[in-house]
């Protein structure tokens, strides 16, 4: 049931029973993690433009005319490493875990790796160790790299933005009134659409009208939910098991609701409902979400997103020489919040019935140092500003065959936690990285990144066929790198997100990727408006 | 067809003809298309509440049910036909468009007085104010427009639109008095087009629409609600917009009309220190200051905390520094609204970016500073474009050009910015903007240098040099940008920045959409364009904000701007603080016991809104409104401050005294200090309605809803034990439950009195009673949980006539018992709480 026919129904019943008696949303066979009944799609959107060629790179080859020369040539200063090929040489060695493309470490485990297209056959890349959960699926064959992808085509972080949540790159600054691919997708599913952010994102907006029909021209949020904060939502309700007489919050608090109550029945606040919208949902939502998480304990390691945990004696992630035990992500109070309410949202997915949640990572707009207190021997001090590598390693942070004893990210947490729990059906997950453009081909003069377009979006989950789509570095690239210093080529957009995003809607929902991307089947379209695909990539067996 | 607003009455329910009549309908004429009889029965019932509470001075009560009469005639007049009518008797005096009779004409009544004007071809607005000698009564003062009756009152801006197609070849409007002992005497008296537009060509409000809610709207989007008294409130809605606008907006430091410090305020020197963030934060941080925070406090022995301290510059709670500056009275809350704007979202810099809170001060100060001296609007942008905080926050201050080797070492951040944020210049349709126009302004960006100084950090202004920048001309925008350093050359560049088309088409845009309307139109933003246009080169920001202020673009019925958590964290606290001690502890508490006034920061907090100066979204600026909207966290946030989940956060929410707080002596809220009284009385219709109006700044939804629920609050009087006197207050469905418990005890006479008497209100509907262990009765829960509709309170008999009972009881604000009068108080903070939890805090705009 989605969300608006849950408040239907259960609002009713409220009414029924009066505000001070609200029906039980728990029982006791509902004390752990639910496992999985549907397939959902978790969207990170990652803000500000991650440099993803930070974390996947080119082998050196010191062959000047290669992509594995000109790359290290052009972005030396962005790794804050020396002019010189030994230095690059050696970041390479040091600091990535080489991929040989149908060679070393292309898959592990027996893993059935894809090239699709052979593009980048015997090609060698590395992926950054501290990214370890990204190798581990990778050469597990659970995460596929897409390349030369666009969220928007355009520099401005705000349009861009607008382009990537919305699916839509033809979207400007004055359509804000559109849909985002989220909200469609959900609508697909007829679940909800969940946002863990403080605020959710135009990802989440819902379409009007019914699946596949909708409008996505229109914003109808029928099917969002909010969880900020999933241990802590609701709204203050008066409690009549208590006396009343001198407690004035009891008092403020029935005259409110009633208040809002009659004002709902009887007024017709076109402006302001997205506020009356916010009072019901939080008031049927935050009752169950509170009930229902009251006998789920949250694991420690989910814990340990934010807090200090000790887990079985062990603290968790201390510093050098120490046994007190420190938060495991950097960006504790936005993302680890939202890896929290993640977990919940997920433990209780038989009630809440995601279909798809989203969340966001942000501070990627990295145009100065964006490799920073890289000589630290603390590069898991959760206090210590690594710019990007923080960021990367926090999302994507964990163990695989070189590190098994590497400290867990994120997602790896997460998962890890999922498994501990038993048949959770992980299976039923899919994980989607993106951002709102890339970065340049050659870094700046203050060790970072300008504005670009095209870049490598992630897919990840035990279902992803895992392997390259694209060409990774495109050897057309070396005659951009060859431009007069005045102009700024980037990684030029070669396939819109459409493509790749419809074929992870199709297998959320069934059949639903050309509505959710309506611009895949719409006719008429002039041609620069039409989305693209890089020549000999098909998503068409993404999933296996 | 004619109209007067001011009575918020009106006879015009044919929209189609209102709709041809005019391009923009203004709020007052989109409430008047709604209007029915109920609404008019209604302000009959109330005519002496809609008077008191509009602070109409003579004659209130008669005036007012005359109004309300001749709203009723009003209606009515919908009815007539328009058949000719007969020259009135009396003398005649010829008006004509746009003159303004200014000099008083008598009228008694041996002779009435009529008012004659040729047909317009238009629509026109006839007023003037109205002043009464002698005894005034219902029917003892006669308007007729064209032989009908029309409603009129004692005050300011009689205002009445005549439509086109009303009016005849020619007009009379017939004033007669028909009481020998009343004189009356009109002023003011001026006939004009109802579709004026400025001299930027917006169109702007006539006289009948620029109200006390027009005045209120303008002061709740662009002065945070400013702290204007009621009183000063309508005389800026009796004066000519224009004049009025120049009075509640401008930038200077201090806005004694806006934001005056109340007689007998403990701290007043706000009004007298200089008006700028370096000061106020100087100020505020020393240990000299006049400020209810202490100099040291000791939370154990041997440790030493000075919390002043903590609010100076640069220091972790600087920005809540500024929030109290924003909230104390004696400065100017519009400059700080727009120095917020300016800094935290169009020109936003961040202190999370290495931005020095020195260089945050002085970035501010510089800004407001430009604006202040009347600079236009482009050198106030060129002054935040070469100041150290934008060099830093972007870090071009490390950009180098290499002449020898024509080499830029620079990063293309504020390249890109300094056209897209700061004038909306994206580069559209132009093939050159990103390898030409932001590569050759990177190049711009050379050499600016901030130089680390030990001991004191980095520099709060940049030093231009030439050694490492890009000397020769550039091609920026397409136009030839030169200068010796950085700094010349922004100079050079802003004015071509300034009228570039995109920045012609997108700034004001920019400006209106983020600070006052979330739904412009396509009509709307075409117009505002043609202003911004029409201002030329050197235009100021402040002139088009008081154009754009006081036209009907943002008082029409379509603009609706949703608040911002900051924007609601200061509005509410201007709407709940009296004076300054509440603003400066901002409910701080310390060991002394303080802890007065609304708390700003933890709104940001609880919202995930981030700390001022330090956006959200880094340089695209702080939360939006729209996302605040869309944001059930703040929504949850702001209802569960506004109902707390436990009785002694009610009494820290909602603190209305102190014992060593105001310079180690007692302090008590004292809300008669700003509610108008009625002859010495405060009735809780009245205080109710002064409320809602001080808080949602206009009734359009103060119904028999919120009146009912707030009355209860504030109006349910209880006989209290001399010996255990506790905040204490009553919400509707309590005082239903005692009623219904007392008639299921059998007792019959059930009116408010009986209610609160003691040996009621403490004996029935109360917990564990009736046999009832540990609970509460049937009969008492479904009181309690009962959702009580409109037609519930006005049509069940014994809830009509307890809301009757609560509109006419005393909230003694003034009472001489210190206790009552503190109850009066808690009361008056509770049902403040209950309008902050409403929705009407999220937005304004219908």
């Amino acid at each position: 049931m989605n969300r608006r026919n849950f408040i239907k129904s259960t609002f009713y019943s409220s009414l029924l029973y009066g505000a001070g008696g609200m029906p039980s949303f728990v029982n006791e066979s509902q004390a752990s993690f639910e496992p999985l009944g549907n397939r959902i799609l978790v969207n990170t959107f990652l803000n500000g433009g991650p440099d993803m060629r930070h974390i996947v790179v080119p082998a050196f080859d010191s062959n000047i005319n290669s992509v594995g020369y000109q790359y290290w040539a052009n972005r030396w200063r962005s790794h804050d490493i020396q002019d010189n090929p030994n230095a690059w040489q050696t970041r390479f060695n040091e600091d990535y875990f080489p991929i040989t493309v149908g060679g070393d470490n292309w898959g592990q485990g027996g893993a059935n790796l894809v090239d699709i297209g052979g593009k980048n056959a015997g090609f060698t890349f590395g992926i950054w160790k501290e990214a370890g959960w990204l190798i581990d699926m990778f050469v597990k064959g659970n995460a596929a790299f897409a390349f030369n992808v666009a969220g928007g085509r355009n520099r401005a972080h705000d349009l861009a933005s607008v382009q990537l949540h919305q699916g839509n790159i033809l979207s400007q600054l004055s359509d804000l009134s559109r849909s985002g691919w989220g909200g469609r997708l959900a609508r697909s599913t007829g679940r909800n659409m969940i946002s863990v952010t403080s605020t959710p994102n135009r990802f989440c907006f819902g379409p009007l009208g019914a699946a596949p029909n909708y409008n996505p021209n229109s914003i109808d949020n029928a099917e969002l939910v909010s969880i900020a904060q999933s241990r802590e939502i609701g709204l203050n309700q008066f409690d009549i098991t208590q006396s009343q007489v001198y407690q004035a919050d009891q008092k403020l608090a029935r005259s409110v609701s009633s208040y809002y109550a009659t004002l709902r029945a009887e007024r017709n606040l076109l402006s302001y409902e997205k506020f009356m919208d916010h009072e019901q949902t939080l008031r049927v939502f935050g009752n169950l979400i509170t009930e229902r998480l009251s006998v789920v304990d949250q694991p420690p390691l989910i814990q340990a997103m934010m807090n200090p945990v000790t887990i079985g004696g062990q603290p968790v992630n201390p510093a050098p020489g120490s046994n007190e035990p420190r938060p495991l992500l950097r960006n504790r109070y936005t993302f680890g919040r939202q890896m929290q309410n993640l977990y919940d949202v997920l433990a209780i997915n038989d009630a809440l019935n995601p279909g798809v949640i989203s969340m966001e990572y942000g501070n990627f707009d990295s145009h100065e140092n964006q490799r920073a207190n890289e000589n630290t021997n603390d590069p898991n001090n959760p206090d210590l500003d690594r710019n990007i590598e923080g960021h990367f390693r926090d999302l994507f942070g964990g163990s695989f065959s070189e590190e098994p004893n590497a400290l867990h990210g994120a997602f790896s947490a997460l998962l890890e936690t999922m498994r501990q729990q038993g048949n959770t059906n992980t299976e039923r997950l899919v994980f989607t990285f993106a951002g709102e453009f890339g970065r340049q081909l050659k870094d700046n003069g203050g060790g970072g990144t300008d504005h670009g377009t095209g870049n490598m979006l992630l897919v990840i989950g035990e279902q992803v066929r895992g392997g390259l789509y694209g060409e990774m570095f495109p050897n057309s690239e070396l005659s951009s790198y060859a431009l007069p210093e005045q102009f700024t080529p980037d990684i030029a957009a070669q396939t819109d997100i459409d493509y790749l995003f419809s074929a992870v809607s199709d297998w959320v929902a069934p059949n639903s990727g050309r509505f959710v991307f309506p611009r895949l089947t719409q006719s008429g379209l002039p041609l620069e408006q039409r989305p693209i695909l890089e020549s000999g990539v098909s998503f068409d067996s993404l999933f296996v | 067809m004619f109209r007067n607003p001011k009575l918020y009455v009106d006879a015009d329910t044919n929209s189609s003809i209102d709709k041809h009549a005019e391009t923009f309908t203004t709020r007052r004429h989109a409430r008047s298309l709604s209007i029915d009889r109920s609404l008019i029965k209604w302000i009959f019932g109330l005519g002496l509440l809609l008077l008191s509470s509009f602070a109409v001075q003579a004659q209130q009560a008669n005036d007012a049910q005359m109004a309300a009469m001749s709203g009723i005639a009003m209606y009515l007049l919908n009815q007539e036909s328009l058949a000719p009518i007969e020259r009135p008797d009396g003398r005649a005096i010829e008006i004509s468009l746009n003159r303004i009779i200014n000099s008083g004409i008598n009228v008694n009544n041996a002779e009435a007085v009529f008012f004659e004007f040729e047909d317009q071809n238009r629509p026109v607005e006839f007023c003037f104010d109205l002043t009464a000698q002698g005894s005034i009564f219902n029917g003892s003062v006669a308007l007729e427009i064209n032989g009908v009756s029309a409603p009129l009152f004692v005050g300011n801006d009689n205002c009445f639109t005549i439509l086109a197609h009303l009016q005849r070849d020619e007009n009379f409007i017939l004033i007669r008095v028909t009481n020998p002992n009343t004189n009356v005497t009109l002023s003011r008296i001026e006939l004009t087009p109802s579709n004026r537009n400025d001299e930027l060509g917006l169109p702007t409000l006539t006289r009948g629409g620029w109200d006390e809610v027009a005045v209120r709207k303008v002061l709740r989007i662009f002065a945070f609600g400013g702290h204007a008294t009621t009183e000063q409130i309508q005389a800026w809605a009796d004066m000519d917009s224009q004049e009025a606008i120049q009075q509640m907006l401008n930038f200077s430091e201090h806005n004694a009309r806006l934001s005056p410090v109340l007689a007998g305020d403990a701290y007043p020197d706000s009004q007298n220190i200089p008006g700028t963030l370096d000061s106020f934060l100087n100020y505020f941080s020393s240990s000299t200051a006049n400020s209810p925070i202490p100099v040291e406090v000791s939370f154990s022995p041997g440790t030493v905390y000075r919390p002043r301290e903590s609010f100076g510059i640069g220091r972790y709670r600087m920005d809540e520094g500024f929030q109290r500056m924003v909230v104390a009275r004696g400065f100017n809350p519009f400059r700080q609204k727009i120095g917020f704007w300016e800094t935290n979202y169009h020109l936003a810099v961040n202190l999370d970016a290495g931005v020095t809170g020195q260089m945050m001060v002085v970035y501010y100060d510089s800004i407001m500073q430009a604006h202040e001296q009347g600079l236009p609007y482009k050198d106030v942008i060129g002054v935040a474009a070469k100041s150290a905080a934008v060099a830093t926050q972007y870090n071009h201050r490390f950009n180098q050009w290499f002449e020898g080797s024509q080499e830029c070492a620079c990063n293309d951040d504020f390249a890109r910015e300094i056209h897209q944020l700061f004038y909306g210049i994206f580069g559209v349709d132009d093939p050159n903007h990103e390898n030409g126009t932001i590569r050759e302004t990177s190049k711009m960006l050379t050499d600016m240098r901030l130089v680390y100084i030990p001991s004191q950090g980095l520099p709060t202004e940049v030093d231009y040099q030439t050694e490492f920048h890009h000397r020769g001309d550039l091609t920026i925008l397409g136009r030839t940008v030169s200068g010796r350093t950085a700094a010349e050359k922004i100079d050079s560049l802003m004015p071509i920045s300034m009228q570039h088309p995109e920045s012609l088409n997108n700034l004001p845009i920019m400006i209106i959409e983020v600070l006052a309307d979330d739904n412009l139109s396509e009509t709307s933003k075409r117009l505002l364009r043609s202003a911004w246009a029409q201002l030329g080169v050197n235009r100021r920001l402040l002139d088009f904000i008081h154009s754009y202020a006081t036209s009907r673009i943002f008082h029409s019925s379509s603009q609706l701007k949703y608040a911002t958590s900051f924007d609601r964290a200061f509005y509410t606290a201007n709407k709940f603080n009296t004076e300054n001690i509440e603003a400066f502890l901002g409910n701080d508490y310390y060991p002394h016991g303080s802890g007065v006034g609304k708390e700003i920061d933890a709104i940001l907090v609880a919202d995930s809104a981030n700390d001022i100066f330090r956006p959200l979204h880094n340089v695209f600026g702080g939360q939006t409104s729209q996302q605040a909207s869309d944001s059930a966290l703040a929504f949850e946030g702001n209802y569960n401050t506004s109902v707390p989940a436990a009785d002694y956060r009610v009494n820290r929410s909602f603190p209305v005294q102190c014992e060593a707080c105001a310079n180690g002596g007692e302090w008590r809220k004292d809300w008669s200090k700003v509610i108008p009284s009625n002859n010495g009385q405060y009735r809780a219709s009245s205080v109710a309605r002064w409320l809602w109006m001080h808080v949602v700044g206009n009734m359009d939804d103060y119904k028999t809803l919120e009146q009912a629920h707030l009355v209860s609050i504030l109006g349910a009087n209880h006989e209290e034990d001399p010996n255990d006197r506790r905040f204490l207050f009553w919400d509707l469905n309590y005082l239903m439950c005692i009623r219904d418990d007392r008639v299921a005890n059998g007792l019959t006479s059930n009116n408010l009195r009986d209610l609160m008497a003691e040996d009621s209100w403490w004996r029935y509907c109360r917990h564990g009673d009736d046999g009832f262990v540990g609970d509460f009765s049937p009969t008492e829960k479904a009181a309690f949980n009962r959702v009580l509709s409109s037609q519930d309170i006005t049509s069940t008999p014994h809830i009509d006539s307890l809301v009757r009972e609560l509109l006419v009881s005393e909230v003694p604000l003034n009472s001489n018992d210190d206790f009552e009068r503190q109850r009066a108080n808690e009361r008056v903070n509770a049902a403040l709480a209950f309008i902050f939890a409403t929705p009407f805090v999220f937005a304004e705009g219908q």
